[in-house]
């Protein structure tokens, strides 16, 4: 049997399993929602993490994007797949807590309050946080690139992240991105050609021996 | 000139630095954490769909105490108004009765004493 065809009978069985459990979901059927919690949960947790570089958060933002879908399951109408629709629901999860942390971070004048008032958890420095995954010896530069990521506009941010610390094809992250396959690649083309700018003037100002 | 080289070989090995990244995980208890989390937000749903029915009752009771008293108000108002012109009426006439007898208004009192 050829290789594509091979390719598209694996794609329809998928769908039809993939159909089975959204209707099984809709059902409010609990072990269809454990199923679909274990398949997910570590690629979401990880695109969360990519984002937002804080377990903690990672986590939160993980479990809203469980209930999301347990929430609006029935509203799923099957345009994209399943796993394009959660990965979405995770992105836009993820840039809501980092744009609600810019916003707290602007109004100095609250973040002053409730940083008197808060717990010491809240206030786990980010910056000082590496993503799990990363090598030892690869620590330091993962470090400053992730850092450069967060300068990044936000949709050459998504298309980066998804790509480069989820693994997406770039298929999968127009999918998820809701735009054309060149617009990914000029988005991730960009992304690099910011990053490598910003990476020169990075060194140049923390002068390498 | 070798500084120049320095910098761009460390750009791209910092590029490189997610070549090999593994993705990360989340641990055995998640999908307990998340059910127990559902459930306390299907808890403080209750509470607070129970919290906010109490509200509406107590508001509809007040409104309609509210309605009640101005209807009893309303009531007592209009007979008290109606006793107290009854009132004013028959002073008046009362009045009007005096002053005849006593011909206090009389303005042809002195023609009349006259005339006599």
């Amino acid at each position: 049997m050829p290789l594509t065809k091979v390719q598209t009978s694996y794609k329809a069985t998928k769908r039809i399993e993939e159909s089975a459990l959204i209707e099984q979901l809709s059902q409010g059927s609990e072990s269809a929602f454990r199923a679909l919690v274990n398949d997910y949960k570590d690629r979401v947790y990880n695109t969360c993490m990519g984002f937002l570089r804080n377990p903690h958060d990672a986590e939160d933002v993980s479990q809203e994007v469980f209930i999301e879908v347990f929430d609006s399951i029935g509203d799923f109408r099957e345009d994209a797949s399943l796993s394009t629709w959660i990965y979405r629901i995770a992105v836009t999860k993820s840039l809501e807590l980092i744009r609600y942390r810019k916003r707290k971070k602007r109004s100095g004048f609250f973040q002053a309050l409730n940083g008197m008032f808060s717990e010491p958890d809240d206030n786990i420095d980010e910056a000082e946080f590496m993503h799990p995954g990363v090598e030892l010896e690869n620590k330091e530069r993962a470090k400053i690139l992730f850092d450069e990521i967060d300068k990044l506009t936000e949709k050459q941010k998504v298309a980066f992240t998804l790509q480069k610390v989820e693994g997406l094809s770039y298929q999968e992250v127009a999918d998820v991105m809701e735009i054309s396959l060149p617009a990914v690649e000029s988005l991730i083309h960009r992304a690099k050609e910011n990053l490598k700018k910003q990476l020169h003037s990075y060194y140049q100002q923390n002068e390498i021996d | 000139m070798k500084k120049r080289t320095n910098i761009h070989e460390e750009v791209e090995k910092t590029l490189r630095s997610l070549d090999e990244l593994e993705p990360a995980k989340t641990d055995a208890f998640f999908y307990s954490r998340l059910t127990a989390r559902l459930e306390n937000r299907n808890e403080g749903r209750y509470e607070l769909n129970g919290k906010t029915e109490f509200g509406f009752k107590v508001a509809v009771a007040a409104v309609l105490a509210m309605v009640s008293l101005n209807l009893i108000s309303l009531i007592q108002f209009q007979p008290a108004q109606t006793e107290t012109a009854e009132v004013e009426t028959t002073t008046e006439d009362w009045a009007e009765e005096f002053m005849a007898s006593y011909q206090v208004l009389d303005l042809d009192y002195y023609e009349n004493l006259e005339q006599e």
